[in-house]
Formats: C-alpha cells, sequence, structure tokens
C-alpha cells in the first residue's frame, strides 16, 4: 500500500510523523518534569505551612504551660491568671475525677513530680481543644484546664491551602481532633487511620500522596507533635486535583499547542514536499514523455547545483544525447552514411550499435552499387560484344561473300549493261553492309581508339549536315587504354553529337580529345539553341551518357543556355 | 619478261578462290600461292619468293597490317598490296606506314587490281585518288613531333606565351578550362618549372615559341 502513495505524500507523511513524535516526546518529558515539580512544590508548601502551624500550636501550648508553672511558683497569682488563660484552675488536695464534667482519667501516679499536661478534647462537649495541667505541690496537687480555640484557628487559617487545602489534628486515638472543612458533624465521631496518621505516629515526619479520611487522593504533610502528654498528629493536606491543577491547564495548553504544530506543520510538510517532489514529477514527466519517443528540451534551473540539479543536467544531456542520436539515425535512414556521431561513453551500446549499423549499412550499400554497376557494366560489355560480334560477321564475313559475288559477276558472261547496273547495286549493297557494320561498332574504334573513330564520324557528320565540325583529338595514335573506356567514350560523343545535330540547331560544332597520364578528356560544345537542364525529361540521351561516365567512375558536366551546350567529360585511367 | 608472282591472303576460301580465278586469266601473273593466315604465309614466304602479295586486314591471329610490318624487313623484295573491306584513312594511313605498296578497297574493279599489281610490280606504289583522300585526311593528324612537347601543349604554349586567360585558350582550341589548366601544368612538369612566367621563359630558351 506504501507503494501506491505518491512520494509528496510521503514526504509529507514522514514529516508528520517525525514531528509527532517529537512534539509527543517533549510534551511528555515537559509534563513529567512539570508534574514532579509541581508535586515537589505543593509538598513543600504544605511543609512550610504545616511547620507554621506546628510552631504555632507549640506555642499555645507552651504559653499554657509557662503560665501553669508560674502560677505554681506563685500560687498567689492564681486567681489573677484564672480567667483569662484557663476556664478552670484550683488546688486540689487529692487527685479529682472529673472536674466541671469533664472526666480526667489522670492518677496521682501519672503525674509523679512532672508538670503533666494532657490532652482532654474529646471530654468537651464543645469539641474545643481542651487540655488538663497537672502538678503536684507538697500534698496538693494544682489541676488547671484550658480551653485552646486558638489551635482551631490557626488550623482554619487556610493561607496557602487553596480551595481544598485543610489542615487538622488527630489523636492517637485515630480520632479527629479538630473541625473537618467538609464534614459538619462531630469531629470525634471521625476516625482518621490514614496513611499518614500512622507514619507520623510512627515518627515520620514527610510528605506524601495519600488517601485522606473521606477516599480522597490528596497531598499529604503530617508529623507528629509530642508536648507532655499530648500526642497528636497534624496533617495539611490539599486535594490531590486541586494541586495538581495547573498540570491540567498545563496538558490542555500543551494539546492546544499540539493541534496548532500539527496544523502548522501539515500545512508546511505539504508545501515542502511539494517544492521537493516538483522537480521530480517534472522529470517524471520528461521520462514518461521520453518513453514514448517525445524528446521535449528539458526545462530547468542551472544555478541547482543539489543531486536534483545534477540529476536534471544528466537528463538534459540524455536528452541532447538522444536527439544527436534520432538526428544520426535518421540520416542513416536517408542514406547518408558520412553523418557523423561520438558516442556518449565507451558503454554507449546504442551509439555503437548505431555507428556498427551504420558501417554494415554503408558496406551493403557500396556493395550493391558495386554490384549494380558490375550487374550495369556486364549488360552494357554484354550489348557491346553482341555489337562487335555482328559488325564482325557483317563485315568480314557478309563483305567478303558479297565481294565474291561481285568478282563473279565481274567474269560473268553478260550483256555488259546489265552487267553494270547489277555491279551497280551490289556495290551499294556492299556499301550498305558497311554502313551498318560501322554503325554496330566502327572497326576503327577497335583498332585506333576512340579518338580516330569519333573523328570519322565527325567527318560523317560534316559530309551529311550544314555544321561546321572542328575536332582536336590529342589521343596518341598507340594508346593503351581499356577498350571499354574508348567504348564508353565513343558511346558518349555518339549521344552528344547526335543531340547536338537533332536538337541544338548548331552551325557549329567543337569537339576534343585529350589523353593525359591520369585521365581522358572528352569535350564538346555547340552554338545552338541549348535546353533546360532543369525541365529537360532527359531523354535517353542524356541519361544513357550519365550511365556511361557513371559506369566509367568519371564525371560528366552539362551547361546549357540559349548560347549553346558544353559538355564535358572526363574519365579517370587506371 | 617474267610473271610476276602473286600469293593470295584471305581467311575466306570462297573469296580466295574467286580472285585467284580472276588474277589466273592474265598471263603476265602467276599465282605461286594462297593462305588463310600470317603464319601459313610465312611458310609460303620462304619457299615461293613471291614479287606481290595480297593481304587482307581482318584474319584471325595477327592481322594483315602486322604482317606487313613484320615481313618487311625479313622479305625486303617481297612488296604488300593490302585488299580489304576497310574503307578508313586510318588504315591507309598505317598500311602506308608499315610498308604497304599500295590500298585497295575489296569492290575494286577487276582493271584495277590488275594494274595495282603492275605498278607495284614495277616499283611504284598504288593508290587511287579515294585511298588517297582518305590517307591525306588521316596524315593531318599524323604529325611527326619529337619535341619535347606535344603538339597540343605547344598551342597552348603559343597562346600562354601571348597572353591569354585560360579560358580564352580553351575556347579557342575547344577544350574545356580545366584541359587548358592540365596541359599547362604537363608543360611546367615537362619542363621542370614552377609558374607560367618561367615556362615562358624556359620555353623561349629553348627555342620552342
Amino acid at each position: 500500500m506504501l507503494k501506491q502513495i505518491n512520494i509528496g505524500n510521503k514526504l509529507a507523511l514522514i514529516m508528520i510523523a517525525l514531528s509527532l513524535v517529537v512534539i509527543a516526546l517533549l510534551s511528555t518529558l515537559f509534563y513529567v518534569q512539570f508534574d514532579t515539580a509541581l508535586q515537589e512544590r505543593v509538598m513543600l508548601q504544605l511543609s512550610s505551612v504545616k511547620q507554621l502551624k506546628i510552631v504555632k500550636i507549640k506555642n499555645e501550648l507552651t504559653d499554657r504551660m509557662s503560665v501553669f508553672r508560674d502560677i505554681l511558683d506563685n500560687p498567689a497569682d492564681a486567681l489573677i491568671e484564672q480567667n483569662q488563660i484557663f476556664s478552670h484552675l484550683q488546688f486540689y488536695d487529692s487527685m479529682p475525677e472529673s472536674i466541671m464534667g469533664l472526666n480526667l482519667n489522670t492518677s496521682s501516679e501519672d503525674i509523679g513530680d512532672r508538670v503533666v499536661m494532657k490532652d482532654i478534647t474529646p471530654e468537651n462537649i464543645d469539641f474545643e481543644i481542651t487540655v488538663a495541667l497537672f502538678a503536684k505541690t507538697d500534698d496538693k496537687f494544682l489541676v488547671a484546664i484550658a480551653e485552646i480555640p486558638e489551635v482551631q484557628d490557626i488550623l482554619l487559617e487556610r493561607t496557602g491551602l487553596g480551595q481544598t487545602g485543610e489542615s487538622y489534628i488527630v489523636g492517637s486515638d485515630y480520632k479527629l481532633k479538630t473541625k473537618s472543612r467538609f464534614f459538619t458533624q462531630n469531629p470525634r465521631s471521625i476516625e482518621v487511620k490514614t496513611v499518614g496518621v500512622l507514619r507520623a505516629l510512627a515518627g515520620k515526619s514527610e510528605e506524601d500522596l495519600i488517601l485522606d479520611y473521606r477516599g480522597m487522593e490528596v497531598f499529604s504533610s503530617y508529623e507528629k507533635i509530642e508536648m507532655s502528654d499530648i500526642k497528636w498528629v497534624i496533617l495539611t493536606e490539599i486535594n490531590h486535583q486541586e494541586a495538581l491543577f495547573p498540570l491540567e491547564q498545563l496538558r490542555r495548553n500543551l494539546i492546544y499547542i499540539l493541534i496548532i504544530i500539527l496544523v502548522f506543520v501539515l500545512v508546511v510538510s505539504y508545501f515542502l514536499s511539494r517544492m521537493i517532489v516538483s522537480p521530480i514529477i517534472t522529470m517524471e514527466k520528461n521520462l514518461m514523455d521520453m518513453s514514448k519517443g517525445i524528446l521535449n528540451k528539458v526545462i530547468h534551473s542551472d544555478n541547482r547545483q543539489d543531486e536534483i540539479g545534477r540529476m536534471f543536467r544528466a537528463l538534459e544531456k540524455l536528452v541532447i544525447a538522444l536527439q544527436e542520436t534520432v538526428v544520426f539515425a535518421g540520416e542513416i535512414g536517408a542514406g547518408n552514411f558520412n553523418a557523423e556521431y561520438k558516442p556518449l561513453s565507451d558503454e554507449d551500446k546504442m551509439g555503437t550499435a548505431l555507428i556498427q549499423m551504420k558501417e554494415k549499412l554503408r558496406a551493403f550499400k557500396e556493395n550493391e552499387e558495386r554490384l549494380l554497376k558490375e550487374n550495369q557494366r556486364s549488360i552494357l560489355n554484354g550489348e557491346e560484344k553482341e555489337r562487335s560480334r555482328l559488325s564482325k560477321e557483317m563485315h568480314d564475313g557478309l563483305g567478303p561473300l558479297l565481294t565474291t559475288l561481285r568478282m563473279n559477276l565481274q567474269a560473268a558472261d553478260l550483256n555488259e549493261k546489265t552487267k553494270y547496273a547489277i555491279l551497280e547495286r551490289l556495290d551499294e549493297t556492299i556499301g550498305e553492309v558497311r554502313r551498318m557494320s560501322n554503325n554496330l561498332m566502327p572497326n576503327v574504334l577497335v583498332d585506333f581508339g576512340a579518338g580516330e573513330a569519333i573523328g570519322n564520324l565527325l567527318k560523317q557528320i560534316e559530309e551529311n549536315f550544314s555544321i561546321r565540325v572542328l575536332y582536336k583529338n590529342d589521343m596518341p595514335a598507340e594508346s593503351d587504354i581499356d577498350d571499354a573506356i574508348h567504348i564508353a567514350l565513343y558511346r558518349i560523343a555518339q549521344e552528344s553529337i547526335n543531340n547536338a545535330i537533332k536538337h541544338s540547331k548548331a552551325t557549329e560544332l567543337k569537339v576534343s580529345m585529350s589523353e593525359f597520364e591520369d585521365h581522358v578528356g572528352f569535350f564538346i560544345s555547340d552554338n545552338g539553341v541549348g535546353f533546360d537542364q532543369d525541365q529537360s525529361t532527359e531523354g535517353n540521351g542524356i541519361r544513357n551518357m550519365k550511365e556511361r561516365v557513371k559506369l566509367a567512375n568519371g564525371t560528366i558536366d552539362i551547361r546549357s543556355n540559349k548560347k549553346g551546350t558544353t559538355i564535358e567529360v572526363e574519365i579517370p585511367l587506371s | 619478261m617474267s610473271k610476276i608472282r602473286v600469293i593470295v591472303v584471305d581467311d575466306h576460301q570462297l573469296f580466295r578462290e574467286g580472285i585467284i580465278s580472276l588474277l589466273s586469266k592474265n598471263d603476265d601473273l602467276e599465282i605461286v600461292g594462297e593462305a588463310a593466315s600470317a603464319e601459313d604465309l610465312f611458310g609460303l614466304l620462304a619457299s615461293t619468293s613471291p614479287n606481290i602479295v595480297l593481304i587482307d586486314i581482318s584474319m584471325p591471329g595477327p592481322n594483315g597490317l602486322e604482317v606487313i610490318e613484320n615481313a618487311r624487313s625479313k622479305y625486303p623484295d617481297v612488296k604488300f598490296i593490302v585488299l580489304t573491306m576497310h574503307a578508313e584513312g586510318q588504315y591507309v594511313v598505317k598500311a602506308v606506314r608499315n610498308g604497304a605498296y599500295g590500298y585497295l578497297i575489296k569492290n575494286a574493279d577487276e582493271n584495277e587490281l590488275i594494274s595495282a599489281i603492275k605498278n607495284v610490280a614495277d616499283g611504284k606504289k598504288h593508290f587511287n585518288s579515294e585511298i588517297s583522300q582518305l590517307m591525306i585526311g588521316n596524315m593531318a593528324i599524323e604529325g611527326e613531333s619529337h619535341k619535347k612537347l606535344s603538339d597540343r601543349e605547344m598551342e597552348v604554349l603559343t597562346l600562354v606565351s601571348e597572353g591569354q586567360t585560360t579560358k580564352e585558350i580553351a575556347d579557342q582550341l575547344f577544350v574545356s578550362a580545366r584541359t587548358v589548366e592540365t596541359h599547362r601544368v604537363n608543360m611546367m612538369k615537362k619542363l621542370k618549372v614552377q609558374n607560367s612566367a618561367e615556362l615562358i621563359k624556359k620555353a623561349a630558351h629553348l627555342k620552342l615559341i
């Protein structure tokens, strides 16, 4: 499935996933750290509030204690102080069971020589913190009872405790000594046997997250308060929920931030991936085009130096190279085997193959041309041979027969007049045979070469047509030029002379034959009307001439205008 | 006066027979042999010592003209008369140059044939007016030249020395401009010079112009 997602979306997905992971990690870390720090701070706060309260409570208790001691030392002051601090102060001879309805539960043995302070709060129906103080003087016992509402005040002092924070005191009987902030019922009926109380009673002074008497999760700071016979535990607590409210807030904020970042990352990754992917899409399009054989110019910015830039330059090179290859292949297709092509590298298989193909085709074409030439040559040679054979037959076979006949006729016993008439006919016949033989293949051409044969031909022309002929023959008498070349030159001359006579309306014909070391030149020029080379249907004459020249590997140059026609032919010797 | 001893050489037996029967009628002539090829002839020449050989040009093996040339030094007394179908000047000229005493076309009259044989036997040469015309027509281009330069080159040289351009020379000699250039280059090669000015100087020095 992943394979079907395009690169842009993949990139975006990766970016989003990465940023999500990073944000989640950071958030978690931050959250945990904040949580820890917050808890520490809450505990510290609770601890200091508790300490403050302990100090205050102890002060209150110590105050009572010191006043009690003063009275003990100066019993005279006792009456003054009585109503201010103590609700009851009196010397007793024996330890009373109860005072003012309050059970003291204390025996003289319990007191000994000490000044004893004892918690009698459970005896007080008003729920006020109440302590009893005892001391033995001589034979008497000084007993004082003091309600200490200040303790409740101190505990209710809620500075630093927020909405749910409370401080309370629990006795060693696990009963709540002070008012609960949450329950209005008699605190004494509420049992507080929480972990905090147990630990504090065990002597520990610490802070922890525990369940309070309500079953609520609270941060609690607890410590034992011990003074004389009083054994209390003070707990300062705050609801976990409230204490960690900032954490809640933080979490919400973090989620908002997360969402904002997510949206941001989404947008940015979309554009970023598009930016990264767009050249790849362009390239994909280019490659698709290339796969369809469309070779468009690769458009890209030259200044890109990264992999994509290099990729584009490589693609551009590839396109140019392919275009060259296409041009090259086209040239080969069009038969231009001189087309040049440089392989892209030593491993350019296609280029090498094309060059090989070119060479093969060139060889093939050359071979074909050679074969064609040979073929045409052999056809022409055969034709010429046949003409030569026929010409010889007539000249050397028929000719002598006719001349023999003539001799016989001359010797015959005939009427002179008849004899001469027949002889004349016979001479005409002999002349005709000679002419025919000559037309087929002049003997002179075979025995004396093209220069002489063309000369003879021109002589006949001059005799039979009203045209002035100028002929220069620079062919040596003894020439070792191949017969085929002589024949070719003679035929070319025949054609060109024929054309001049038939079509040019010329009055003068200049012809020359020149032999050089490496070539033979034939030149013919008339002062006729010329012909249009472009429009000329190239009647057999000119085409035959060209064909002959080509087969002899020579060159032909035909120039014609209204003042005449000039043809130059050069046949190489070798 | 002894008879003129004649050999007839022709590869056509019928023609030989015709000629022989024609000549045998004449008392002044004696046919001492006949041959169908050059090979046969050379055998006869040694054994029959003829005065006159009537010979055709076209034959299998060496042709008549070659035979004349070969026999000339070996049998200086034997006189050859060409009797042929070839009525082109080139053959006549070559026959004459090779040492033939006469040249006849095969459809010549009996009388002319006889008189030609007799003339030649007398040490004269026999070329009738028609043959003479052919000969003269072709002699013109057979100018003997032992000079360093060919005739055509001499022409070109003369025109060059007159200060004519290649194009003008080509027009006058009705050859192509390229041909004129080739002639010029060939002359410079032959006279071992580098340019046209030097060519004219050297030619003047050699008294070619």
